[in-house]
């Protein structure tokens, strides 16, 4: 019982967590943001397993974890209301070329997070060339370039 | 799905994302709070949680903190001044139950477990003052009462908060 309300715990505690610090949280866009993953990895692995080691464990553990995560998307599909609860709603941050100061600035996104976007998966050069640039749930910048 | 002003199929949603932005900025100030909380000592170890019985030169005093963990050891320190040759302290039975007692220094030379209460005895040499560090544990969330009485009629009471 313990291990189940553990993985229950840190799972509800993981996701408010995430949700109060936004889209971009973890997005990976430094090495550090690489590493404190790691780091909060290893401070998570130990509040969910306590000091016990056995493989039982381990197995309650995760069959929890990976059973709330199977709850949640059918729960989500039952009730799409919940689903921007749960995980956010897409935003667009640029428009034909303009930047939505106001949008970037509530994300704490800035114009070179897009470019680095823009150049990353369209080899765009400038903010003109971007018709779209959408900040997707998973905290990623998707670019649309704008037609030659 | 379209709901933004472009032409691109997005289910963009503004009246959610304001609303989202509000949540997130109040969250920050509630993390925030957490961390300083954490800081202080709300959740244990820290000037919050750090705290005595009676002043220090009292009888008997006891310093230990409010707000200890599951499975993590914490120290009391009982401070008392003792007479010549023997020493006994009093202690609640219920704190023997809900902590696991790792350690206690110096040795007691007899230990004695009633219906209520467990005794534990001292040889001190000269008497006067006179300290005993308990190393427990909590094996229960909540509340966990201790009252501590001395053979000279000194008493010391105080309530731990041990977090899941």
């Amino acid at each position: 019982m313990d291990s189940v309300l553990r993985a229950v715990a840190i799972y509800g505690f993981l996701l408010l967590l995430f949700r109060i610090t936004g889209k971009r949280s973890l997005a990976q866009i430094t090495a550090f943001d690489f590493v404190l993953l790691l780091i909060i990895g290893e401070a998570t692995q130990q509040a969910l397993l306590g000091n016990d080691f056995s493989i039982i464990n381990a197995c309650i553990v995760i069959a929890t974890l990976m059973f709330l995560e199977l709850v949640l998307s059918l729960v989500k599909e039952w009730w799409p209301k919940l689903d921007p609860i749960l995980d956010s709603v897409p935003l667009i941050i640029v428009d034909h070329g303009k930047l939505l100061q106001d949008r970037i600035a509530h994300e704490r996104i800035d114009l070179s997070d897009v470019l680095a976007a823009a150049r990353e998966h369209h080899g765009l050069e400038r903010l003109e060339q971007i018709k779209y640039a959408v900040l997707e749930r998973s905290g990623g910048i998707s670019i649309v370039p704008a037609e030659k | 799905m379209k709901k933004g002003t472009s032409n691109l199929d997005l289910d963009e949603n503004r009246d959610f994302q304001q609303k989202e932005w509000h949540f997130q900025r109040a969250g920050w100030c509630v993390l925030m709070a957490f961390v300083v909380a954490a800081a202080l000592g709300l959740f244990g170890s820290g000037p919050l949680s750090h705290a005595r019985t009676a002043e220090p030169g009292a009888p008997l005093w006891v310093e230990y903190d409010r707000f200890v963990r599951l499975g993590k050891t914490s120290r009391l320190v009982i401070h008392v001044t003792a007479p010549a040759g023997r020493l006994q302290l009093r202690m609640n039975r219920t704190f023997f139950e809900v902590n696991r007692i790792q350690h206690v220094t110096p040795e007691p030379s007899a230990m004695e477990i009633g219906a209520a209460d467990v005794d534990l005895r001292f040889d001190t040499q000269a008497g006067g003052p006179f300290t005993v560090i308990l190393d427990v544990e909590p094996l229960r969330g909540g509340r966990l009462p201790a009252s501590i009485t001395t053979s000279g009629g000194a008493t010391a009471t105080f309530r731990q908060f041990a977090y899941f």
